[in-house]
Formats: C-alpha cells, sequence, structure tokens
C-alpha cells in the first residue's frame, strides 16, 4: 500500500469537494424542472417552485399520459432508437474499421475519409433534404426517421481514432494467424474497444431518443411521431403573437411551464435508467499482456 | 498495383460501401439544393426555374444592417465557446480520473451528463432568476463578498461570458465523456512502468495520460474548428432582449428574424452556403497543416 | 479466406437488397407529385364534366360524392366523441351527407408557427400540395403570386347565400379584402374582428382603495397610481419592493405589460400604419407622439417606477412578479385574465383587478391601435375540379353558427360527453369568426342578458356564444373557476366602448411590401433597441429623432412609399 503524502490528501480531497459540488450544480435545475412538473401551475407562475413540488399535483403528467398517442409515440421511439441505434453501429463499426487503416493498406482511403466528412459540414437545406426523403418513398413511416442518419460520421471518425491507437501487433499477428479484415474486426477490434463501442452507443441512444424536429417534418400523422416530437406538441404554443380568442380558454388549465418540466422529465428518464448501466462497460479494455510494446 | 493487393483491400471498399451508398443517396443528393443560394426562390418554379442570381443573395447578405457587429459577435463568442469547450472537459475528465470510488465516480459521470437534456426554453426562466440583480443567487453571493450587483443578462459587457460560461456548463459532460473513454483506453503498464521509475501522479499525468489523450483532442479541435459560425442559436434566441443585441445578435438568430416563415430560403442557403465554406476551409487547413508538418493524419 | 468472401457477399447482398427495397416502396407508396397532380386533375376534369351545369342551388349534393384532400392544423388536446376521429366526426358526416363531400386529411399537425406553419412552409417549397389547405397570411400571398390557387370569385358570386355574404361582410369587409388580389378572391378568410385588438389598462382595486387612489381616467392618473404604487407600500410589507408599471422586454408582442397601450394614451400609435389628415399613411412608432411617450417613461423609469430589469423580462417573468404581489398596473391585451392573472389570484385572493380603458394625455380620447386580424384562411389548388365545394362548406358553417335562433347547445358547437368537453366546432373544416359589427353586437347582448339575468337575450348571441352561463354562475356565486371570464367581460364592455366610438386606429395596411420582407427584421430590431435603450436612461430622448432618420435610411422611407402605393391604389 503506498502511503499517501499529504499534499496528495489535500489534492484528493479538494477533488472530491469540487467535483461534487460541480454535480451538484448539475443536478439543481433538474430538480427544479422535476419539481415544476409536480407542482400546481399557479405556483409555478407565481415563482414559488424551487426545490420541492409546491401543492403537489400528477396533472401535468396526467394530461400527458392520458392520450392513447402517448404509448402509440412511445412504442414509435422504441422501435426507432432499436433499429437506428443498430444501424448507426454497424455503419460506424465498419467504416471506423476500414478508414483506419493508413494509406498502403487501403488506398483512397482519404478520398473516403473526406466524402464523409464533406457531409458533416454542408447542407442542402430542409427543403431539399425533405425532398429527398420524399422521392425515396419512406415518408410517414420509421425508416424516414433510421436512414437518412445511418451514417453518423462524428461517431466514425471518433471510433476511427480509437482504432487508430490500437498496436498495430494487433493486426499483424491476426493476419498471422490467417483471418480476414472481417474476423479481424469482429473478434479482435471490437472486444477491446469496450470503452469507445459503449460511449458511441451511448450517444447515439441519446441522439435518438431526444430527436424531434424530423418526426415533426417527415410524418404526416401525430399517431406516427417518436415520443419526442409529440412531447414538443403537447406543449401547448404558447406563441402569445398568434393566440386564438378561442384557444385563451386553454391558457387557464394548463401552465406552459409544468408540461414543459414534465415533457423534460419524461425526455431524459429513460436515458437516465440507462446510463448507469452502460457504465459497466466503462471499464479498462481487455489487457493486451501478450503484445509487447 | 498488384491483384494480390486489390484482392486485400477488397474487403475494406465493400464495409466502405453502405456507408457511401447512404451517404450519397441521403446527404449528396440535398445538396443540390444548394444552388437556391445562388438563386431568386420563388415555390413552385422548383430549383432549376428559379431566376439566376449569382452572388447577390451574398451581396444582400453581407450588406445587410448591423452585419459587421453580428459577425463579430458571432465569431467571438463561438471561439470562445470552443476554446471554452475544449478545455473544461478535459480538466474534469483528468479530475475525475483521479476518484477511485467507483460509486461515486458513475455517479458524477452521471450527473453532469444531466445539463445536456434541459432545453435553453426551460433554462431561460432559470437563468433569469439567478442571474438577476436584484434577487438572484449570484449576484448575492457577490455582494457577500462585497462586490456590487452586476446585470449579467442585461449589460452587453457581460452577455458573452454569460452564453460562453452557461454553454459550457451545460454541454461539457458530453466531451468529459468522451475524454474519460480515451483514458481508459490507455495501457495501464504504462503507469505501472513509471511508478517504478518514482513519477508523481502529476508526472504521470502530464506524460501518460494527455499524451494518450492527444488524438481525441486534436480531434475534437479540429472538429470544433467547423463551428466558429455557430455561435447557438437556441441559447442566444432565448437568452437576448433588445438592451443586449449590441454584443448578442449572432447571424442566425438575424437571419431567423428575417423569417424562414417570409420564405427568404436564397438569402438563407447563401449564408449557410457560406458557413458550410468556412469551416471547410478552417478544417481542410487544421489537416494539411498536421499533415504536412507533423506528419499526422487528424482523421 | 473462403469465410471473408462469405462475409462481403453478405453484406453486398444485404445492402442490394435494402436499395432494393428502398425503391420498391418508392414506386408503389408514395405517388410522386407528378402523378398527384394529374390523378387529381383527371378526377377534377372528370367530375368538372359531370358537373358540367352546376345547379344553381348552393347546397346542392354532388352525386357521386367529390372526395377531397385536405392538410389543415389540428391539436392533440383535441377532445373526440366516442368513435370519431378528425376525418369522421359530426362535421365531417354533415358534410358526406347533406353535400356529398367527403374530407380525407392527407396531413396535419400542431397549429403555429412551429408545427402546421412550418410544414406547410415545406409543402410549399417542395411542390407538394393536396386539394384544399389552410394558410397563413403570407403564405397566401406567395402561392397567389407563384399562381398555384384557384380563383373562387365566381365560385363565392354564385353559391354563397346570402347570409354567407352578410357574415363574410361583417366587418366592413376588411377580411374579404386581405383575401382578394387584382379584384379577384383567392382564398376564404376566417374573420377576425378589430374589436378584440386595442389594449386595455389593468389596476390592481385594492391598491388604490388601500392607498386612497381615484380609478384612472387620464393620464395624469395613471401617473399618480403609478407613483403611489411605487413608493407608498401597496403591499403592506414595510418594503419599497413594489413597482408602478408592468413592462415586458418584448414591448409590444405577447399581450402582457405592453408599451403600445401607454403610447396610444399619447396618441402614439407604434408599429400601426396610421392614415393621417392628408391622405398619407405613415408608421406610427416614428411619430412625435413616441417621443413623447418614451420621455415620460424613462422618467419613470428612473425614479424606479419601472422594474429595472423589465429588459429581460418576458410576459411569464412579469407575470411572476405580480403574483409575488410587487406590480399592479398594466397595459395588456383582455385574456390577461386568463394568464397570468388567475394565478396570481390564486395565490393572494385578496387581490382584487379591473380593466379601464385607455386614458389619454388631453382632452382628445385615447384611441386603440390594432393591427388587421389576419387569417387563417382556406384556399384551393389551382385546377382542381370543384372549387365551390369549399363555399358550400363555408355555408354549413355559416348557418349552424349564425343563423338565427342560434342554439348555444348545438352539437356542431360543444358537447358534453360525461366530464369531457368535446369541442366538436374545431372540425369544421371551412368556417369564420365574426366580424365586429357582430362581436359588437354579441357583447351588447351579453349585457343586457347578464343585467338583467335572462338567458332568452343570450341566446340571440351570435358571438362569444359559451360566456353567458359563466358570467352568471360567477355573479351568483363568485366562484373562482369563472372569474376570468367574468373579467373578461368587463374588458369587453371597455372594448365595446371603443367599438361604438370609432376609437380604434386601424392599419390599413393587410399583408407586406416588397421591402418589408427584406428589411422589416432590421427596422423592428432597431426600433425595439432604441426604444429600450432610451426608457433605461441609457441614450437621451434625442437619440429617437436619429432612430427616425436612421429608420428611413435603413428601409423605411422605401416601405412607407410602396404601403401608401398599396392603401392608395
Amino acid at each position: 500500500m503506498l502511503k499517501l503524502s499529504i499534499g496528495r490528501r489535500v489534492f484528493l480531497t479538494c477533488n472530491y469537494v469540487f467535483l461534487i459540488g460541480l454535480s451538484l450544480l448539475c443536478l439543481m435545475p433538474f430538480v427544479n424542472a422535476v419539481a415544476i412538473s409536480f407542482s400546481e401551475s399557479s405556483a409555478v407562475v407565481a415563482g414559488k417552485v424551487s426545490v420541492w413540488p409546491v401543492d403537489f399535483t400528477l396533472s401535468s403528467y396526467k394530461y400527458i399520459l392520458n392520450s392513447h398517442i402517448f404509448l402509440q409515440t412511445f412504442g414509435n421511439t422504441l422501435v426507432r432508437v432499436a433499429l437506428g441505434t443498430s444501424l448507426n453501429m454497424l455503419m460506424t463499426c465498419l467504416l471506423a474499421y476500414a478508414l483506419s487503416k493508413e494509406k498502403h493498406a487501403f488506398r483512397f482511403r482519404s478520398f473516403y475519409v473526406w466524402i464523409f466528412v464533406i457531409t458533416m459540414l454542408f447542407n442542402g437545406g430542409l427543403i431539399p433534404w425533405y425532398m429527398t426523403i420524399k422521392e425515396v418513398g419512406i415518408l410517414d413511416s420509421v425508416w424516414a426517421l433510421v436512414l437518412p442518419g445511418a451514417v453518423p460520421v462524428f461517431n466514425v471518425i471518433l471510433l476511427l481514432n480509437f482504432f487508430r491507437g490500437l498496436p498495430k501487433e494487433l493486426e499483424e499477428s491476426s493476419f498471422i494467424d490467417g483471418a480476414g479484415h472481417w474476423t479481424t474486426l469482429w473478434k479482435i477490434y471490437l472486444p477491446i474497444s469496450t470503452p469507445a463501442l459503449a460511449t458511441i452507443v451511448l450517444l447515439t441512444m441519446v441522439g435518438h431518443w431526444n430527436s424531434w424536429f424530423d418526426g415533426l417534418i417527415l410524418m404526416n400523422k401525430v399517431e406516427h411521431y417518436p415520443l419526442s416530437s409529440y412531447l414538443q406538441t403537447v406543449v401547448i404554443q404558447m406563441d402569445f403573437t398568434h393566440l386564438n380568442q378561442k384557444d385563451v380558454q386553454l391558457l387557464g388549465v394548463i401552465s406552459d411551464r409544468t408540461s414543459k418540466a414534465a415533457q423534460i422529465v419524461l425526455g431524459a428518464l429513460p436515458i437516465l435508467l440507462v446510463y448507469p448501466f452502460l457504465q459497466r462497460y466503462f471499464v479498462k479494455g481487455i489487457v493486451l499482456g501478450s503484445v509487447k510494446e | 498495383m498488384s491483384v494480390a493487393k486489390w484482392w486485400r483491400e477488397l474487403p475494406l471498399h465493400i464495409m466502405v460501401l453502405p456507408g457511401l451508398i447512404f451517404v450519397l443517396i441521403f446527404s449528396y443528393t440535398p445538396l443540390v439544393g444548394l444552388v437556391l443560394a445562388f438563386q431568386k426562390f420563388s415555390p413552385f418554379n422548383g430549383w432549376f426555374g428559379s431566376e439566376w442570381v449569382g452572388f447577390k443573395n451574398f451581396h444582400t447578405a453581407f450588406t445587410l444592417p448591423g452585419i459587421g457587429q453580428v459577425m463579430w459577435n458571432t465569431v467571438f463568442i463561438a471561439t470562445l465557446k470552443i476554446i471554452a469547450g475544449l478545455i473544461v472537459p478535459i480538466i474534469i475528465a483528468l479530475l475525475l480520473n483521479e476518484v477511485n470510488r467507483v460509486f461515486i465516480k458513475r455517479g458524477i459521470q452521471t450527473l453532469i451528463y444531466l445539463p445536456h437534456f434541459l432545453s435553453w426554453v426551460i433554462l431561460g426562466g432559470v437563468l433569469v432568476d439567478i442571474l438577476s440583480p436584484t434577487e438572484g443567487i449570484v449576484n448575492t453571493m457577490l455582494q457577500g463578498i462585497g462586490i456590487k450587483p452586476i446585470y449579467f443578462l442585461g449589460s452587453n459587457h457581460w452577455f458573452p461570458s454569460v452564453l460562453v460560461g452557461t454553454d459550457v456548463w451545460k454541454e461539457f459532460g458530453f466531451n468529459t465523456i468522451v475524454y474519460l473513454a480515451a483514458i481508459t483506453g490507455i495501457n495501464p503498464s504504462l503507469y505501472e512502468a513509471s511508478i517504478v521509475d518514482g513519477a508523481s501522479r502529476w508526472r504521470q499525468t502530464y506524460h501518460i495520460t494527455l499524451p494518450g489523450m492527444r488524438s481525441i483532442i486534436v480531434l475534437l479541435a479540429t472538429l470544433s474548428l467547423g463551428n466558429v459560425l455557430n455561435a447557438g442559436f437556441d441559447q442566444v434566441f432565448v437568452l437576448y432582449s433588445p438592451s443586449v443585441y449590441q454584443s448578442g445578435d449572432i447571424l442566425d438568430t438575424m437571419i431567423y428574424r428575417m423569417g424562414l416563415e417570409n420564405f427568404q430560403y436564397s438569402l438563407a442557403t447563401a449564408v449557410g452556403l457560406f458557413k458550410s465554406v468556412v469551416s471547410l476551409l478552417l478544417i481542410s487547413i487544421s489537416y494539411w497543416l498536421a499533415n504536412r508538418f507533423a506528419n499526422y493524419r487528424i482523421f | 479466406m473462403r469465410k471473408e468472401w462469405i462475409k462481403s457477399a453478405s453484406v453486398l447482398l444485404v445492402t442490394t437488397l435494402m436499395l432494393a427495397a428502398c425503391s420498391d416502396s418508392g414506386n408503389s407508396n408514395t405517388p410522386t407529385p407528378e402523378q398527384n397532380q394529374t390523378s387529381s386533375a383527371a378526377n377534377g376534369n372528370n367530375k368538372g364534366e359531370e358537373n358540367a351545369t352546376p345547379s344553381a342551388d348552393p347546397m346542392a349534393k354532388y352525386d357521386p360524392p367529390v372526395e377531397i384532400k385536405v392538410a389543415w392544423p389540428s391539436s392533440q388536446t383535441w377532445k373526440y366523441q366516442t368513435g370519431d376521429s378528425l376525418d369522421n366526426n359530426i362535421w365531417s358526416r354533415e358534410y358526406a351527407d347533406k353535400l356529398g363531400i367527403k374530407i380525407k386529411t392527407e396531413w396535419t399537425a400542431e397549429g403555429g408557427p412551429s408545427g402546421y406553419d412550418q410544414k406547410m412552409n415545406v409543402a410549399i417549397a417542395s411542390g407538394s400540395l393536396p386539394d384544399m389547405f389552410w394558410l397563413n397570411p403570407l403564405q397566401l400571398k406567395q402561392l397567389v403570386d407563384a399562381g398555384q390557387l384557384a380563383d373562387l370569385t365566381e365560385a363565392f358570386d354564385k353559391y354563397a347565400t346570402p347570409l354567407t355574404k352578410e357574415i363574410m361582410n361583417s366587418d366592413g369587409g376588411l377580411g374579404l379584402g386581405t383575401a382578394t388580389f387584382d379584384g379577384k378572391l383567392m382564398a376564404v378568410p376566417s374573420l377576425g374582428a378589430t374589436f378584440y385588438s386595442p389594449r386595455v389598462l389593468w389596476v390592481r382595486t385594492d391598491w388604490l382603495k388601500k392607498l386612497n387612489l381615484p380609478e384612472p381616467k387620464t393620464m395624469q392618473d395613471v401617473f399618480t397610481i403609478s407613483e403611489a404604487f411605487t413608493n407608498n407600500d401597496p403591499d403592506g410589507d414595510n418594503k419599497k419592493d413594489t413597482y408602478g408599471l408592468g413592462l415586458s422586454k418584448d414591448l409590444y408582442n405577447g399581450g402582457i405589460a405592453l408599451l403600445d397601450g401607454f403610447a396610444n394614451g399619447f396618441h402614439a400609435y407604434p408599429t400601426i400604419w396610421v392614415k393621417n389628415e392628408d391622405g398619407t399613411v405613415t408608421n406610427g412608432s416614428t411619430s412625435l407622439q413616441m417621443k413623447a411617450a418614451l420621455a415620460k417613461l424613462q422618467e419613470m423609469y428612473k425614479s424606479g417606477q419601472i422594474d429595472p430589469e423589465f429588459g429581460v423580462k418576458d410576459g411569464g417573468k412579469v407575470g411572476e412578479s405580480i403574483a409575488a404581489n410587487k406590480l399592479g398596473m398594466l397595459f395588456g391585451e383582455n385574456w390577461l385574465p386568463y394568464y397570468p392573472l388567475i394565478d396570481a389570484m390564486k395565490q393572494n385572493p385578496e387581490m382584487e383587478w379591473k380593466p379601464f380603458a385607455l386614458p389619454s394625455i388631453d382632452d382628445q380620447p385615447a384611441k386603440g391601435g390594432a393591427g388587421l386580424p389576419l387569417g387563417p384562411y382556406t384556399a384551393v389548388k389551382k385546377g382542381f375540379g370543384n372549387p365551390e365545394a369549399v363555399i358550400k362548406m363555408l355555408n354549413t358553417q355559416v348557418e349552424k353558427f349564425y343563423q338565427e335562433p342560434v342554439d348555444p347547445n348545438s352539437p356542431f358547437n360543444v358537447v358534453m360527453q360525461g366530464e369531457d368537453r368535446i369541442e366538436n366546432y374545431h372540425f369544421a373544416f371551412v368556417g369564420t369568426g365574426a366580424g365586429g359589427d357582430i362581436v359588437a353586437d354579441s357583447v351588447r347582448l351579453l349585457q343586457d342578458a347578464i343585467d338583467k339575468d335572462d338567458p332568452e337575450i343570450a341566446k340571440k348571441m351570435l358571438a362569444e356564444t359559451d360566456k353567458f352561463e359563466p358570467i352568471r354562475e360567477y355573479v351568483k356565486s363568485k366562484k373562482m373557476e369563472f372569474w376570468p371570464q367574468a373579467m373578461q367581460f368587463e374588458a369587453f364592455k371597455v372594448m365595446l366602448g371603443y367599438y361604438d366610438n370609432k376609437l380604434i386606429e386601424t392599419s390599413p395596411l393587410a399583408g407586406q411590401t416588397e421591402t418589408m420582407g427584406e428589411k422589416g427584421a432590421a427596422l423592428d430590431k432597431l426600433e425595439k433597441e432604441t426604444f429600450t435603450k432610451i426608457i433605461m436612461g441609457a441614450a437621451s430622448v434625442d437619440e429617437f429623432d436619429k432612430f427616425v432618420s436612421d429608420w428611413n435610411k435603413i428601409g423605411g422611407e422605401q416601405i412607407t412609399k410602396e404601403v401608401n402605393e398599396l392603401v392608395n391604389k
């Protein structure tokens, strides 16, 4: 057991205090949002809610969860996240592996890389994107939410970088043993990269779960929306400049802030439940014991 | 080139193929729409029927009243965000790496990711309260140490700092996760060897951890260069007000007020194209520099 | 190595299959726009030939039935009767049974700029419109300019019933005017009433009583009240923590704590195009009266009567100030009781509010500024074979809601299903609101009915038909549930005064001019920035003169010219 110096001890204590304080700072607004979502709207409008709900009520949640649409869109999202994440991971692994090879092993690699990078930077605009998806014929289906984003270039580049960092000897010994690229990828590279993979899975899932804009534009009926798009619409359009005299009555029924808060809680909840579970995989990669530097 | 070489490379080409097809269909086809930047859009004349006006849209965009100030604001705020957004997660990742209790480490990791889920719309209201010069917590604390209250959201002097600070707070969790993953990928035998050599923790960090993260840091830094004209529409839109237009109005909020609702597609496309070209230039230059002088391919 | 080949081959295979699946569904499922157009044109032509000599009876039934593909906003908050849906409800059945019209919703989205409006913009720009659809004024102009809408002039002439024609003109023809281009009617407008537009002055009467202040009749009264609210501790907590006048950062938008109500007292009409005595039209924001109003506000801000943080507070935050007993007076719209006042009341039951007419700075009565209430519009795609169908559906709605005697419990309006309130009126694809005259008459009737406590009188109302019962209940039992309706009614009474005495300054301009589209946003920004600075004392009042010259230079002058041409043609 190494004896800890005083300096080290002080540092560690300060570190803990600082990090825990930082975490609380990050937690507080979320706690506030949860409190608001469980509070009575007039209390919220009066600005009385901070950490605890005031006049505890479930009405915001009831309002959102009550419609059968909620379950439907929830189901839509589950399908989307499953399909989307799988497809994305498949694409990411394949591309990252291939593109991580050096030029002498894979000419054209730079060419390919730039093709992908350009798509991250250039954007033809909302309308051409919509029209393309329409022409492909997948409008108003879950594929419209999954296929256009099939290649997450940012993730590809991240994983590419991780692969590059792995020792060359891995690949060499794998080839010597008679394995081709496919086997090398599946049996050697991937198992070692669990931290990177877990990170990317998490980022991808979060991305799919929270993505609401595409759902709004590409789906024709609310029943086809993913949950996040539905939650966007559930919040009453408090854009006062366009307020209809008739809609005015609705104002008395539910407050914008409580339903928005409930929306956030519902949006973040599943990911928060999954994340700790994924953290198991953030463990140091398999020790490369037998490979000499 | 020998046939054997092609044979060897073929699986790699095939691996790239599906992704390539997706990208060609869904990302390149819409790029056709960029011609709109050079046309005067009218619906139903479509993409090839609208009148060709060359660079006029760009000219209009760059002669809009106040464009100079807006461009400056955009670049200034975006650059600060890039720098802070790079440094803070690195530091936090390093600090977090020193935490040994797994449970606490995981807990902190989860918590710092939370702000990412809050939308600026909700944060806007919260921030107005917190930063209020009369009742806000921040100013109350400042007064406690003898500083006069600061009107954070209403002063052109402070507004950019507020934008940068709150944005870093909201998004640092994301990058921290990535850096942590990079750190866990570092070969532990390196640390063991250095301990044998008597290195202190600080030296270990400096000589092992940081270099181990270097490629990711360079990567993220380069990619974030692409954002130098994206100062953060959602955030600014929620937090700004006429009192801080001068320092807070950015390219995107100005274009927004021109109104996509006003069918100013040509103008918006032109500005978008400009932003993309600038991003491409910056990233290409970085890539070329690293390639040429350090023989290092960033991606 | 053979294993490698199998793997490569399988990837290739899967890729090919995916592509095949995509293109297949592309061919079979979604018709291309060209296909759509030819088929509906074919349909339309056929029907057109069958109905080549349409009967003169405006409400004749189509036989065989006509199917119309539509796009219109709908909301998740709407409730349906059991078994009903957007395409199957009391209205759709009425259309089918009585008129032979089948409505099929091709797509829908939540109303508002980020929902339906945005989707419609995308549909317009990508060239994929169904047969009939709702539009906002900007979209209407775009499509008219692009020649994509059917001319409805003849259809309206021939098929609109006399009642319909009467109702559609009940706002003096303003609504129809905004949908008419080059003398042709290009869409069916839903009328709004300028009746609702002007601001009122909301004051906490319990504070007035506490501080022994008179009710505000002139602007001078307003100044006195504002000063007293600020300095005389109306909330009784021995702290100087209250303000005199509420102001929000958005200045004109949002309906809460507005600048324009205050300015109206000075005879200034910011953002409104005002017709001058010599016939020209100028923008109220640049008038000298506006300068005077700003000067006074600067004074008030300096003496602490306005929240120093108003510049970052939107309507919602102002609401919080009200609920925290910090604010007792503000200019705003008639619906403030619904939000945020009722929430403030719930937290502070001792509050009392009352709306007052806009006070004036001199002996000329103050006028309320009002923009033209515009849209939504129901339009028909050019080439659709039965454009008159839209008029027929309009007739149906008008008949159900405006034909006397009006049934206040009509199932076409609202139906109670157990605890749920089913608002069937949402499902009328074409319909109109009431013009100002009708609203004014209805408010008069409402007043009469409440005074005499006579439901029979209320039955004659054509607008605001759901207000009698709640207000009556409140008068009897003072139930807080109905406080908003009762308070809004008080505001309506004030606004009736404006309407009857012609104290509404209405903008004669509908829609936008070309330069407005390009430079409007920049001008708006300049205005808001300058005005905010002046009020906060960061700029002297004379900055206003610089503002006017900048405003003209940046494009205001050009826009004024264009507006004058438009209005005086």
